[in-house]
């Protein structure tokens, strides 16, 4: 099990760096849209963006190791 | 795949939507995917494209939550608490211990050599063995499968970049914020100075590497470990260091052309922005951006990208913290500002230093270094000991109280004294003055007597001046013989001289002058005042002469002269002069003060000079001396009077005795000019002699009357004690104050 969760970790680490704070703050720390604008300093539709982004780019990685 | 670069309308509307969507999930409003959908059916395509991204993720990330079967070593995984520079950071149990730790997992790529990892688990070791309550030291290392980890204690509560989040941005520095400032890292510099006791940097000290636990205690994370990271340039990448910090522009660890330099650049001392080697003082730096960004919610120095934060830390000088926040105490300011000097020598010597400086400032005490100025010390000390700043301020304000009182109490005493001692000296002038009188009464009774006597008046009217100077020689030892002791041979009168009314010297005893014939009006006052005092009264008073120098013997003598009146009736014809001159000699017949302080003196006017006084008594005079001239305006404006009919009557019962007119508190002795013992100031009381001219003065040495010397004496000793016990109360506050507490570990 610890094999995918790793995978999961490298995958993120691939992310570009803004896309990656957004998932992993809003998947991993349960942080509200609000509350990580606020941290990066932009807007909620733009963290939605990111995440859009950050979790096509993921899933993308995740299936290509598959 | 669309990146933020190429943002069109479309893509604006589908950030929007999904922002709309995600924030209502998360505040529970109901909002299905059903109506995102219906609402928006030209982003169809990519809002399914993401519930399905969406949908995988959690999927996988819930699996990893969830999955009780995941394992590695001897630990469960729990879930995913954070990921770093070194990979991700789980919650695990031990399976039979049961214990929950911390499991950093590290990731594959980075162990590319046996040595790495030799090399990290030596200092993960050095590390381990440290036993410090604020330090979090790896206390298991392993690896399965090629999986490498370590173990740690579990902190939970989340890191000190969190709650440098949590923070409203903006909210004041209050004094209660500053001191939670000052004491979590005074606690890590401590914890710091224990790693670097052991030979090891931290080199990467940060918030993000901070833990706080439920109690507020700071922990300190990683170690010395970023230390490899350098040196085998695990990391290639440009990327986040800790997703969980607030800012990736202020916590990226990069890699600039001198090599990969680790660390996060905000917290970068210039030394480590310039890569150069590193000590103890580069963490005591990173200390001071840690505590700058506690109190004042940003970092000192930070660019727009970690190239440029490492460029301006390289070449600017930090701002002082309270041009972000005036509100910081200035003493709190001048250690952070110690701590981000730019050169590491000026910074504080060790983090143990600082720490102890934190703690000198949370207790009110005086910083050792920056050192406080002493007023600013003693300002601390009196706030930190107010019952005995209190008490050394009492005892201060008490001694000037005492001192002042006991001066001024002094003062009014001897005031008191002094107003007693001319007062007894004016009423000692007066008895004496009156003893002389009585003495002058009985005097000029035999005068009175021969002024009246028949054959005298016979012997004028028949101008028989042969008779007449032998009477004269007679009456003037009948005088004399009356006054004469028995152990006194002579008598006090020197000389019976009789006038006729124009003034002609016509007899005189005790045997006939040379000069009888000369006239004598105008030329001698006991004639001319004689005949004045008649004249106006018409009266047989006796008039008491101002003093005169015999033409005989030069020597000074007063007259006490009659009118003879023809048939010895008031108001008939003067037919001449009788009088009596008595010698000024230093006794005269004038009861002796025997009291050593108290003297008395006898003043009487000059003739010939109508303000001329003479002193005609005095204790200082030898034989045969000159009177001396007083010049003392108070005592002869009191002895200046209008001519009265009856000189030597005895003053009323009850004169007034106005202090100020007949005492004189400033009375310098006339006669100290020939004799030095009467030099100084005398406080002298002044009484007439009866209506006549002549006046006594009792005079009193002033330092003799008033002990005013022991006084002062007495005084001045309490107040050196006073002085010296107040100097030795500074002397210790002094002493407390400068006195350098040795370091405690």
């Amino acid at each position: 099990m610890h094999e995918e969760l790793q995978r999961l970790v490298d995958a993120l680490a691939l992310l570009p760096k803004d896309e990656r704070a957004a998932v992993e703050l809003h998947h991993l720390h349960g942080w509200s849209l609000k509350e990580i604008a606020e941290s990066l300093m932009r807007t909620e539709p733009a963290i939605a963006g990111l995440l859009h982004r950050g979790l096509k780019r993921l899933r993308r990685l995740l299936q290509e190791k598959e | 795949m669309s990146t933020s670069s190429d943002l069109s309308p479309q893509d604006d509307r589908l950030e929007r939507a999904l922002a709309d969507y995600l924030g209502a999930a998360e505040e529970g409003r109901s909002s299905s995917r059903a109506t995102l959908l219906a609402q928006n059916p030209d982003l169809a395509h990519e809002l399914e494209e993401f519930f399905r991204n969406h949908d995988f993720v959690e999927q996988r990330v819930g699996g990893a939550h969830m999955d009780n079967a995941a394992k590695i070593g001897d630990y469960e995984l729990l879930e995913m608490i954070g990921s770093g520079t070194f990979g991700v950071v789980l919650k695990a149990r031990h399976e039979k211990a049961g214990h929950l730790v911390a499991l950093k997992l590290l990731r594959g790529e980075q162990w590319s050599t046996p040595e790495i990892v030799q090399q990290f688990w030596a200092e993960a070791q050095k590390a381990a063995k440290l036993n410090h309550p604020n330090l979090v030291p790896a206390y298991h290392l392993g690896e399965q499968d090629g999986q490498h980890y370590y173990v740690m204690r579990l902190i939970e509560g989340g890191s000190l970049a969190r709650r440098l989040r949590d923070r409203v941005p903006d909210a004041p520095a209050t004094p209660k914020h500053q001191r939670w400032a000052a004491e979590l890292v005074a606690r890590v510099a401590r914890a710091i100075h224990h790693l670097h006791q052991n030979a090891i940097l931290h080199r990467d000290l940060k918030p993000g590497n901070i833990l706080v636990d439920a109690d507020g205690q700071p922990h300190v994370t990683d170690l010395g470990l970023a230390k490899h990271l350098q040196e085998r340039q695990w990391l290639a990448e440009l990327g986040p260091a800790e997703s969980q910090s607030e800012n990736d522009r202020d916590t990226a660890t990069l890699m600039t052309e001198k090599g990969v330099i680790v660390g996060t650049p905000a917290y970068m001392s210039p030394e480590q922005a310039a890569g150069l080697d590193l000590t103890t003082a580069s963490d005591v730096y990173s200390l001071g951006v840690i505590l700058f960004e506690l109190l004042t919610g940003r970092v000192p120095i930070r660019g727009a990208t970690p190239e440029q934060t490492l460029e301006r830390i390289r070449k600017e000088r930090v701002p002082p913290p309270s041009s972000v926040k005036p509100e910081i105490d200035f003493r709190l300011e001048k250690i952070c500002l110690k701590c981000l000097e730019r050169e590491p020598q000026k910074r504080f010597g060790s983090a143990l230093s600082l720490a102890q400086n934190l703690e000198r400032w949370l207790a009110n005490e005086p910083l050792v270094e920056p050192a406080d100025r002493f007023p600013e010390r003693v300002r601390l000390w009196c706030q930190r000991q107010p019952a005995l700043a209190g008490l050394v301020c009492a005892s201060i304000a008490l001694f000037l109280f005492v001192t002042v009182m006991a001066f001024s109490t002094l003062r009014k005493r001897a005031d008191q004294l002094e107003e007693e001692v001319l007062r007894s000296n004016a009423f000692a002038a007066r008895h004496v003055a009156n003893t002389v009188l009585l003495q002058w009464r009985q005097y000029s009774a035999p005068l009175i007597e021969t002024a009246g006597n028949e054959e005298l008046h016979q012997l004028l009217r028949k101008k028989d001046h042969g008779d007449l100077q032998r009477f004269v020689q007679r009456t003037y030892r009948d005088w004399n013989a009356r006054f004469q002791l028995p152990d006194e041979p002579g008598g006090p009168f020197q000389s019976a001289r009789v006038l006729d009314p124009n003034g002609i010297l016509i007899a005189s005893g005790p045997k006939a002058v040379p000069n009888l014939g000369e006239d004598y009006r105008g030329k001698r006052d006991y004639f001319d005042g004689t005949l004045r005092l008649a004249q106006l009264t018409g009266t047989i008073s006796v008039h008491v002469s101002r003093v005169f120098q015999a033409d005989s013997d030069q020597q000074f003598r007063f007259a006490l002269a009659v009118p003879i009146r023809d048939r010895g009736k008031i108001g008939s014809p003067i037919l001449g002069v009788i009088t009596a001159t008595l010698a000024t000699d230093p006794t005269m017949g004038l009861p002796q003060l025997h009291d050593e302080m108290r003297k008395a003196v006898l003043v009487g006017p000059k003739d010939g000079n109508a303000s001329a006084y003479l002193i005609v008594v005095h204790h200082g005079y030898h034989r045969r001396q000159e009177p001396v001239e007083i010049n003392n305006t108070r005592l002869t404006a009191f002895l200046k009077r209008q001519p009265f009919a009856n000189e030597l009557d005895l003053p009323p019962a009850n004169p007034s005795l106005e202090l100020s007119r007949v005492t004189d508190a400033q009375y310098f002795d006339p006669v100290a000019v020939q004799d030095s013992d009467y030099r100084g100031r005398w406080l002298a009381g002044f009484a007439p002699v009866g209506n006549t001219e002549f006046g006594i003065i009792v005079q009193q040495r002033y330092d003799d009357a008033i002990p005013s010397d022991n006084g002062i004496l007495w005084s001045g000793a309490a107040s050196l004690l006073g002085l010296f016990f107040f100097a030795t109360i500074v002397w210790f506050v002094v002493q407390s104050l400068s006195r350098q507490r040795e370091p405690g570990e």
